[in-house]
């Protein structure tokens, strides 16, 4: 582009400089000319003034002759004659005044003429006056000789302006020459100066227009090569959009094929929920059986606990497989995870039906244990409390001190071993599908409660604050069982020398997920919250509090076979509801129970 | 008035020779003027009751758990029978599972009697309910009175 302007700039200085060569060129011809003519004129000038000059004298020397013939012959046709001359002369006077106006340096010598001429036609005219007076006649000698005088003068002078005027002539014929020499070769040199700068302007411009000449073929190739690159970006995203209607489509494919993954995912949850009422109907059919086992309880409550995992780990597996799906929708290679996820999922629910066979035996295992030990199991040991407490009554003063030591032994044991079972029946019993539903007012059911436990409660100190109670919709008898466990529990765990209280309190809300993950938002609970100011426990017993078993204290300091709170969270599963322990040491203790509203 | 000179007629269906010991033993430490016929299970308590001549007893202690024939099906059976219909009927048995309490006193018993394992918590109790016969052939019924305690 530089390029190309630069030419341009360099075109028109040319241009201009021509276009001022021509313009000076054209003015010095011009005034080569005028000057040629003016040369000219003068020349022709100078020939005039002299033939006037000549004219002049000869007519003087027309009028001298004619004076001097009249003077002689006194005849007055010289006097017309020397009249005449004198007019001619007078009019050539004029003439050359005319032409001497034009050149100012004859001046001088020409007014010295025109004096010398007047002084002439002065002597010339008293023989003149002779005409008119011939009688007269005193044309003396002494004017004659004047005359004569005169007339040399006059001619001298007339020789010199002459001479002069030829000398100006000669000078005027010179420059002339020498204009007429310098003037054509001037212009020849002009004109082919104007030449070779209209040659080079035009050199310039071709070789300019070459160039851009080549610029445009290197253009047109450089289009044909962009047009060429544009035909194959065409090809190239049309190629792209074919393979990404096709990815499109195979991603179509993958979430139908997703789809049916979860339908059938679906179904198998349904297929184990239908599993668990069959499980369920085979519970309550299993009432009536009876077989005998210790460790089969223990085992049930792995065997549950480890249901309970399974279920976790299935629900996480669901979860895991729900982004999978998602993942999916864009990406065909976290389908193939997915798939083994899927895999993994029915593997566990294969686990699961397994283990819920498993648990339907054990479950029927477990009620005909409930059988036993609510009639056989109590009865030899009811047998031997009867009797030794007989043996205390009887005999007991005859006893040595160590015999009545023993004795004693054998009833805590007895007893221990009374409570035990019970407790193992309560929580067996528990399990135990068959109980009905009722919507009832918590706070009947509590206070029966508490009437019940009145005396303990008294014994204590504890007092227990009930709050605004909602209906629930419970196992009356279960939900009885719950609320004498904790508050059993409470006034167990009062803090010694400090009053304990109980608040309960309860209301109908909305499933929150931060309080629980297992709550459903769509769900109405009732919200029961139980709370004590005993001894509380570790925040860290929140969940093993629960156990079966689990004792936080000595057998000393606190009674109790380590049910009680196992058989409350079973209670509270039953009512496909949920519980949680919140302790803090030396505080007491919060149980927040959710149920179902229906 | 006639009552406190005519004895109580007691009838004790048990099958456990040691409880039918104790319990006769703890009855007449209460001092109280009874009658006790015993039988040892639900078969012999039926085919006793169907006598045509039976008296009907004034109180019934039923055990649960019996051979042949338990005390839940003799209950049920006896409710049917118009005669004892309104006979006093105690359950007496070593289980206090909320099940079996709760069956039999939807069953028609009129109290349940948990066989303690004290002998002398036995006396008590037997006391309390012979003494208390007419209170427990009275309705109104209620399951939360229906377990005994002292």
């Amino acid at each position: 582009m530089n390029k190309v302007s630069q030419s341009f700039v360099r075109v028109r200085i040319i241009y201009v400089a021509t276009t001022l060569l021509l313009v000076i060129l054209s003015v010095y011809a011009f005034i080569q000319i005028k000057s040629l003519i003016d040369a000219a004129n003068s020349m022709i000038n100078a020939n005039k003034i002299t033939e006037t000059l000549q004219n002049i004298a000869t007519n003087i020397v027309q009028a001298e002759s004619s004076s001097r013939g009249f003077l002689l012959t006194k005849d007055s046709i010289y006097l017309l004659k020397m009249t005449i001359a004198l007019n001619k002369m007078q009019k050539q006077r004029v003439e050359l005044n005319q032409l001497i106006n034009k050149k100012t340096d004859t001046l001088s010598n020409f007014k010295a003429i025109d004096s010398a001429i007047d002084k002439k036609i002065a002597h010339l005219l008293p023989s003149s006056f002779s005409v008119t007076f011939p009688q007269n006649s005193v044309y003396s000698q002494n004017t004659l000789k004047d005359s004569i005088e005169e007339f040399d003068v006059l001619c001298e002078s007339l020789h010199l302006l002459k001479k002069k005027d030829s000398s100006v002539l000669a000078n005027n014929i010179n420059e002339y020459n020498h204009q007429s020499i310098l003037t054509p070769s001037f212009m020849i040199a002009f004109f082919l100066g104007g030449i070779l700068v209209l040659w080079a302007s035009y050199l310039k411009i071709i070789k300019t227009l070459r160039e851009e000449q080549i610029l445009q073929r290197a253009l047109l190739l450089q289009k044909e090569e962009i047009e060429k690159k544009a035909e194959e970006l065409i090809i190239i995203n049309q190629n792209l959009l074919q393979e990404s209607n096709e990815n499109k489509s195979n991603s179509d494919s993958l979430l139908i094929a997703n789809k049916e993954i979860a339908y059938e995912l679906e179904e198998k949850e349904k297929r184990a929920e239908e599993l668990v009422i069959i499980n369920q109907n085979l519970l309550q059919e299993s009432n009536e059986n009876k077989s005998n086992s210790d460790s089969l309880l223990i085992a049930n409550m792995e065997i549950a606990y480890e249901l309970n995992e399974k279920e976790k780990r299935a629900e996480e597996l669901i979860i895991i497989n729900q982004n999978l799906l998602q993942e999916s929708n864009e990406n065909k290679t976290n389908s193939d995870g997915l798939l083994i996820a899927n895999k993994e999922i029915a593997y566990e629910l294969e686990e699961k039906i397994k283990r819920a066979s498993e648990l339907i035996q054990i479950n029927k295992e477990l009620e005909l244990f409930a059988q036993i030990a609510s009639h056989d199991l109590q009865e030899p040991l009811r047998k031997i409390q009867m009797f030794s407490s007989r043996i205390k009554e009887k005999e007991f003063e005859n006893f040595s001190l160590s015999a009545k030591s023993d004795l004693e032994v054998i009833e805590d044991a007895a007893a221990r071993m009374q409570v035990l079972i019970q407790d193992l029946i309560a929580y067996a019993q528990t399990n135990n599908d068959e109980r009905t539903f009722e919507e009832i007012d918590l706070k009947v059911i509590i206070s029966e409660v508490i009437d019940s436990l009145k005396d303990n409660l008294h014994a204590k100190g504890v007092a227990v604050d009930v709050g605004e109670m909602c209906n629930a919709y419970i196992i009356p008898f279960q939900f009885r069982q719950l609320m004498t466990n904790l508050i059993s529990n409470s006034i167990k765990f009062s803090q010694a020398g400090v009053p304990n209280k109980i608040t309960i309190t309860s209301c109908i809300e909305k499933g929150d997920s931060n309080m629980h993950k297992k709550l459903e938002i769509t769900k109405n609970y009732c919200h029961i919250v139980y709370k004590d100011y005993g001894i509380g426990f570790s925040a860290k017993y929140n969940e093993k509090i629960f156990e079966v078993f689990q004792r936080l204290h000595g057998k000393e300091t606190y009674k109790g076979t380590g049910i009680g709170l196992a058989i409350v969270k079973r209670i509270v599963e039953n009512h496909k509801g949920i519980i949680t322990a919140n302790g803090k040491t030396n505080e007491g203790a919060t149980f927040d129970i959710y149920l179902p509203t229906n | 008035m006639k009552s406190y000179y005519k004895p109580l007629q007691i009838l004790l269906a048990e099958d456990d020779e040691n409880d039918r010991m104790n319990f006769n033993e703890a009855l007449a430490a209460s001092k109280m003027e009874t009658n006790i016929t015993m039988v040892n299970d639900g078969v012999e308590l039926m085919e006793y009751l169907e006598q045509e001549d039976a008296e009907v007893p004034a109180l019934l202690f039923l055990d649960l758990n019996m051979p042949r024939k338990n005390g839940m099906e003799c209950l049920l059976e006896i409710r049917q029978m118009p005669k004892y219909r309104d006979m006093v009927i105690a359950i007496y048995s070593t289980s206090s599972s909320e099940k079996d309490i709760e069956q039999t006193f939807f069953s028609g018993a009129n109290v349940y009697m948990k066989k303690p394992t004290d002998f002398a918590v036995l006396k008590e109790m037997l006391h309390k309910i012979v003494t208390s016969v007419n209170v427990y052939s009275q309705p109104p019924f209620n399951i939360a009175n229906f377990l005994l305690k002292l």
